[in-house]
């Protein structure tokens, strides 16, 4: 019983949870970074610069709004940072397997990644800024644009691979690699939408720098502010992974470090992706967003099920 | 004709290519001749007329007259009863320093064209920046400089 | 739903300059907008009046950055029409290749800004390398990369030699390839087009009422152009378009402005190419004649208007300086109204705005108290007053 916990309490806590969360968070924050410069012909920041920016922020007042609801206003950080490492327990990053894994941890994780967004919504609204507002608002829209394509798309996998857990996906595709490129559509789909629940541009709306300040974030200053921008590096470092166990195959069945050197290459594969989005386009709307997920995203997702509902029958 | 992802192969092209952007202190980039860098002052060809004080528009050049050399004589005054002393100037080249603020100094150089007697003239000297007002003041004196 | 007011300024990452805008918002969607101005006023005009006309043209050129050389050349043209001077062919020539030069500079300063306001930091980035080009240009011949310093009353302080015009004709040919790739980029692209197209509709009857100028009235189809319409320097004898465009939008304005880069250096080359020669400058007396003149000037904003009064003395008795984003300034609350809060920034930076150009003092008494003037010690406690009656006490942030 005791060493069940303290297995449980070195999972969430150190690996894969926390720390190691907080740590390869920033090194993807870096990554993101420096890849984003020297695509514009900069040099980019050290490898320190994230760890730097927390040590900082840390260290700043904090300053909470008078309006504002103080308990709510402080407690939501811990919210979001808890939600992310929780979901990463589900994932494999060791070897073919992940810390816990049961039927439907597919749904379990992503439901888990939208408590961060939730949050968000949360301490801008509690803010009572009018900038804050307007960030919450556009939070909430977005979600309900990009969460049914990237469900849909996660779904193509779980239909062909007849399972709901995502060791089992993960577990399946390593066994038959070659079913791999049927699921291309939904990965295309489902890297855009991790772009925009990770709210980087084109969809960095809900912070949209030039229009709204900070968005949801404008009051948050000091720890807080700190462990809301971790929140959303450790978020970046879960979605990579959750994409590169459904769609990429995971860990492809090798044990152990190597199966975890494998994942950390195909999540700085990811992250290049992501990064070359970022650098690629401009930020649109509000409404183009919708339009754009509702109108392309959707039917490309369900187009992807399609495929897969067909393969599936005939193999 | 709508082109998603357009910038997609300039983007990859500068990931290979060096960044434009250098890394000062350790790379400096050389200024083109002429460049407006600070003024500097032959103070042995001052005459004191002051016209780069009058056309200067921030009023960031002074020019001070150095005290020359006296003849020191005494006599006995018979008015007074007692002995004075008088002092009288060498009669010969006034001479001048001058003192440039550098945080009013536009460097428009403008004072280098009034000056009838070409005693100030442009440097290319751009680092500039100071830990103290004190160290703004730049004086000339001679032909050299020191700085205040 | 309600309505809420939001203050779009005078600090907010859109905004390069301060300026204060209320907008009123139900939802997403601008309902109404309030324009405000007057955060950056200087109080330039009356400092004209202490200064010498020599002090005055360092002055008048730190109005704006950007546009330093419109508004030292229009206070030159307005002195030296005030005196009657003829200004030599050379140095004309070389107020017109620092002016091209300018433009040049301005408008890719303008594309970066835009790219930036639409979340787009890789064109930001792009457009401003490309910017460093025309900067070493202008470093090369007048010392400095802003403030260029090359005016005197009169003609010009430096002259071009051979090796800086086949410097400048050889990045004026880099210049060229990449203002090609970004009208591709600007024309293609689909999130551009998405933020570009259909924002702020500004149509050519109301451009004409509100008195707008520069590339704002070009894009509404107007061909208004002090270059072609009352020519000065040398423009009458050189050859070049006016571009216009008729989306009345911020994509029209980026078109205009991306294909005026390319009249510019076709500008350049023939100024260049042709430069005449002659002296650089004329001597011109300390003390001026007594007489008014009027400087026009098509700064890359638009139209730029100084007027000069002298009296016989070597001070001015009066300057005055209509900068052209005061033109434009009531376009912008006709632009803002109807459009989504998301597209405030890009219609705000589509007129270029160079707030610190615009304050001028204009005093429209309508009390009948008369006319009253106010020492400096005065105007602080007129001031502290003022403010301590609203409720904010500046002695309890002092501490």
């Amino acid at each position: 019983m005791v060493s069940e916990t303290l297995k449980a309490a070195f999972s969430l806590l150190v690996f894969p949870g926390l720390l190691f969360l907080s740590s390869f968070g920033m090194f993807s924050e870096w990554l993101d970074r420096k890849l984003y410069a020297r695509m514009q012909y900069r040099i980019g920041p050290p490898w320190f610069q994230p760890f730097a920016d927390f040590v900082k922020l840390m260290g700043k007042e904090v300053i909470i709004p008078e309006a504002a609801d103080e308990a709510l206003f402080k407690i939501l950080p811990s919210f979001a940072g808890a939600a992310v490492c929780t979901s990463i327990l589900m994932i494999p990053v060791w070897g073919p397997s992940s810390v816990y894994s049961f039927q439907g941890d597919l749904i379990a994780v992503i439901y888990l990644l939208t408590i961060p967004t939730v949050t968000f919504f949360l301490g801008g609204w509690s803010s009572t800024s009018p900038y804050a507002a307007i960030g919450s608002l556009r939070v909430l829209t977005q979600l309900f644009a990009y969460e049914v394509p990237l469900l849909m798309a996660v779904l193509g996998p779980a239909i062909l691979s007849g399972t709901w857990s995502i060791t089992g996906i993960s577990a399946f595709f390593a066994s038959h690699p070659a079913l791999l490129p049927v699921n291309l559509i939904g990965l295309a789909v489902s890297l855009v939408a991790l772009q925009g629940k990770l709210e980087r541009v084109p969809f960095d709306i809900p912070h949209g720098e030039t229009e709204i300040v900070g968005g949801a974030f404008t009051e948050y200053s000091g720890r807080l502010l700190a462990f809301f921008l971790l929140a959303t590096d450790m978020e970046m470092v879960v979605g990579a992974a959750l994409i590169s166990a459904v769609f990429l195959g995971g860990a492809m069945g090798l044990p152990g470090f190597l199966g975890f050197l494998l994942f950390v290459l195909k999540a700085v594969v990811i992250i290049f992706i992501l990064s070359a989005m970022r650098a690629l386009m401009a930020r649109i709307r509000i409404e183009q967003m919708v339009s754009f997920c509702w109108k392309i995203l959707a039917p490309l997702s369900l187009l992807q099920v399609l495929i897969n509902l067909i393969v599936k029958g005939l193999i | 004709m709508v082109r998603p992802a357009k910038m997609l192969k300039e983007l990859m092209g500068s990931l290979c290519t060096d960044p434009i952007t250098v890394r000062y202190p350790y790379q400096r980039l050389k200024m083109p001749p002429k460049y407006r860098g600070r003024i500097s002052c032959k103070a042995d060809l001052c005459v004191g007329c002051r016209l780069c004080m009058r056309d200067c528009p921030s009023g960031a050049i002074q020019i001070i007259q150095l005290p020359g050399e006296k003849y020191l004589f005494s006599y006995h005054s018979l008015l007074e009863g007692k002995k004075v002393n008088v002092q009288i100037e060498k009669p010969g080249k006034k001479k001048f320093k001058a003192v440039i603020d550098l945080g009013k100094c536009l460097f428009c150089a403008q004072c280098v064209e009034t000056c009838p007697r070409k005693a100030l003239s442009e440097t290319e000297d751009y680092e500039l920046a100071a830990l103290s007002k004190d160290s703004l003041f730049r004086t000339y004196e001679g032909d050299g400089q020191t700085e205040k | 739903m309600s309505k809420i007011t939001i203050p779009l300024g005078p600090q907010h990452p859109a905004l390069k300059e301060p300026g204060n805008f209320m907008l009123v918002l139900e939802g997403e969607q601008i309902v109404g907008a309030t324009v405000r101005l007057g955060y950056n006023h200087r109080g330039i005009e009356k400092a004209c009046e202490d200064r010498s006309f020599i002090q005055n043209l360092y002055l008048i050129e730190r109005v704006c950055g950007i546009c330093s050389h419109s508004h030292t050349t229009c206070f030159c043209m307005a002195t030296e029409d005030a005196a009657k001077i003829e200004v030599p062919k050379r140095a004309q020539a070389i107020r017109v290749l620092v002016g091209e030069l300018e433009r040049v500079h301005s408008h890719l300063l303008w594309l970066g800004v835009a790219g930036h306001e639409i979340g787009f930091d890789t064109l930001f980035m792009y457009a401003w390398k490309d910017r460093e080009q025309v900067l070493d240009c202008l470093e090369m011949i007048s010392g400095n990369r802003v403030h260029y310093a090359i005016n005197t009353i009169g003609g010009v302080r430096r002259d071009v030699t051979p090796e800086q015009k086949a410097e400048i004709l050889k990045r004026m040919d880099i210049l060229e390839e990449r203002t090609k790739y970004y009208i591709q980029l600007a024309t293609q692209e689909p999130t551009v087009l998405a933020r570009a197209k259909g924002v702020g509709h500004l149509p050519t009857e109301e451009a004409k009422k509100r008195g707008a100028v520069g590339p704002t009235v070009r894009a509404s189809n107007v061909p208004f152009d002090v270059r072609k319409d009352d020519p000065y320097l040398l423009y009458d004898e050189l050859d070049f378009k006016v571009i216009t465009s008729d989306s009345c939008d911020v994509f029209g304005r980026l078109v205009v402005r991306v294909f005026e880069l390319l009249e510019s250096f076709k500008l350049i080359r023939q100024v260049v190419n042709d430069l005449p020669e002659g002296p650089i400058s004329v001597k011109v007396p300390r003390k001026l004649p007594a007489g008014e003149g009027v400087g026009h000037y098509e700064a890359p904003r638009g139209e730029d208007i100084h007027y000069v009064r002298t009296n016989g003395t070597e001070k001015p008795e009066r300057v005055k300086v209509r900068a052209p984003t005061l033109a434009n300034f009531s376009s912008i609350a006709y632009m803002l109204e109807g459009g989504y809060l998301a597209d405030a920034p890009i219609v705000i930076a589509a007129i270029d705005p160079c707030f610190s150009c615009t304050d001028r003092a204009l005093s429209i008494s309508t009390s009948t108290k008369g006319e009253y003037s106010l020492s400096w010690e005065d105007l602080r406690k007129l001031g502290i007053e003022f403010y301590r009656s609203r409720g904010i006490d500046f002695t309890r942030i002092a501490k």
